[in-house]
């Protein structure tokens, strides 16, 4: 079961300031999580710079992120953006599953046989706990990206993961 | 309300049968339950009147995926979504679900805070509301309301 561990719905903008006021307002959220990450990942062209701003927050079990791309290899971030350049409604990217053994999500990504869109991150700025995530291109099964993420569980607390809340 | 409860991703498509097999050949969701409900509906751009769907439902954990063929009547809303190229009829996402516990009241916070409502309609053991959240969110938001008795036939634990 491939789309076991679903934990997140994630989405695009042009503007995460202008995306992250309009759920504010229109959803209520009074804090975001704040990171931007500058990162290496690697690719099927080899070992790529990404940096991109990303918001997320906690809807009970559901995390929602929304991420603007900034530079390096993002047009898999930018292939779902609106055609507008003055629109910077988010715009639905990928689903994220969580797997906590690192060897068997490799395995099942292997057998999932999705094309790898990128996966990181090879080398990261920031400070961070481990982790790891693998972006594929699911648009010609599901019409948008699945994310796999393996995390310690330091990372998982470093993303906020509710206490008690389950893993299936 | 907003999106606690959440427990579904919705996708439209152009031919159901089409994007079951895509969904359980890939990612393995199998024990889809199927309907074909011919309702009377209220749409924000086509008003009352008739909406004939295909819907199928799996589940991955406590992530339901549910797949929707547009047929006839009142579903605009549904078309706008399916992608531009006619041959294709691979899914697209459309809105995502949360269940609510209490119909009257969830319905009552819709109106109090006048979200625009895109689509309402019922069926034996459920009631729904979409709420338009294209303009925070680019997709629908839908409120649901199942009976205790439906929940489980519809593979709900």
């Amino acid at each position: 079961m491939f789309l076991r561990g679903h934990m997140q719905n994630a989405y695009v903008t042009r503007d995460l300031d202008k995306a992250m006021e309009m759920v504010a307002n229109r959803f209520g959220v009074e804090r975001f999580d704040r990171f931007d990450p500058d990162m290496v990942v690697k690719t099927v062209a080899g070992d790529q710079p990404l940096a991109c701003r990303v918001a997320s927050f906690w809807a009970g079990g559901l995390n929602i992120e929304i991420i603007e791309p900034v530079s390096g290899y993002v047009d898999h971030y930018a292939a779902m953006l609106p055609e507008d350049r003055r629109d910077a409604t988010p715009r639905f990217h990928h689903i994220s599953l969580r797997r906590d053994d690192e060897a068997a999500m490799r395995a099942e990504i292997a057998e999932l046989g999705l094309p790898l869109a990128f996966e990181g991150p090879v080398a990261i700025k920031e400070a961070i706990p481990s982790l790891v995530f693998v972006y594929l291109d699911g648009r010609a099964v599901l019409g948008h990206y699945v994310e796999f993420t393996w995390k310690s569980p330091e990372g998982w607390k470093f993303v906020g993961w509710p206490e008690g809340r389950p893993v299936m | 309300m907003h999106l606690n409860g959440f427990f579904q991703n919705a996708y439209v498509t152009r031919n159901l049968q089409h994007a079951v097999s895509l969904v359980s050949e890939r990612h393995g969701v199998q024990d889809w339950v199927y309907f074909e409900p011919q309702m009377e509906v209220y749409t924000a751009t086509q008003g009352h009147g008739p909406c004939h769907v295909k819907v199928a439902l799996g589940w991955a954990g406590p992530l339901m995926i549910e797949l929707i063929e547009p047929v006839s009547g009142n579903n605009q809303h549904y078309l706008d979504y399916l992608p531009k190229d006619e041959r294709d009829n691979s899914p697209r996402l459309h809105h995502i679900c949360m269940r609510v516990p209490d119909w009257e009241a969830a319905r009552a916070e819709v109106a109090e805070k006048n979200w625009p409502i895109s689509y309402e309609g019922a069926v034996e053991g459920c009631k729904f509301v979409y709420v338009d959240a294209r303009e925070s969110l680019g997709h629908y938001l839908e409120y649901m309301w199942v009976s205790d008795e439906m929940w489980p036939a519809i593979g709900g634990k």
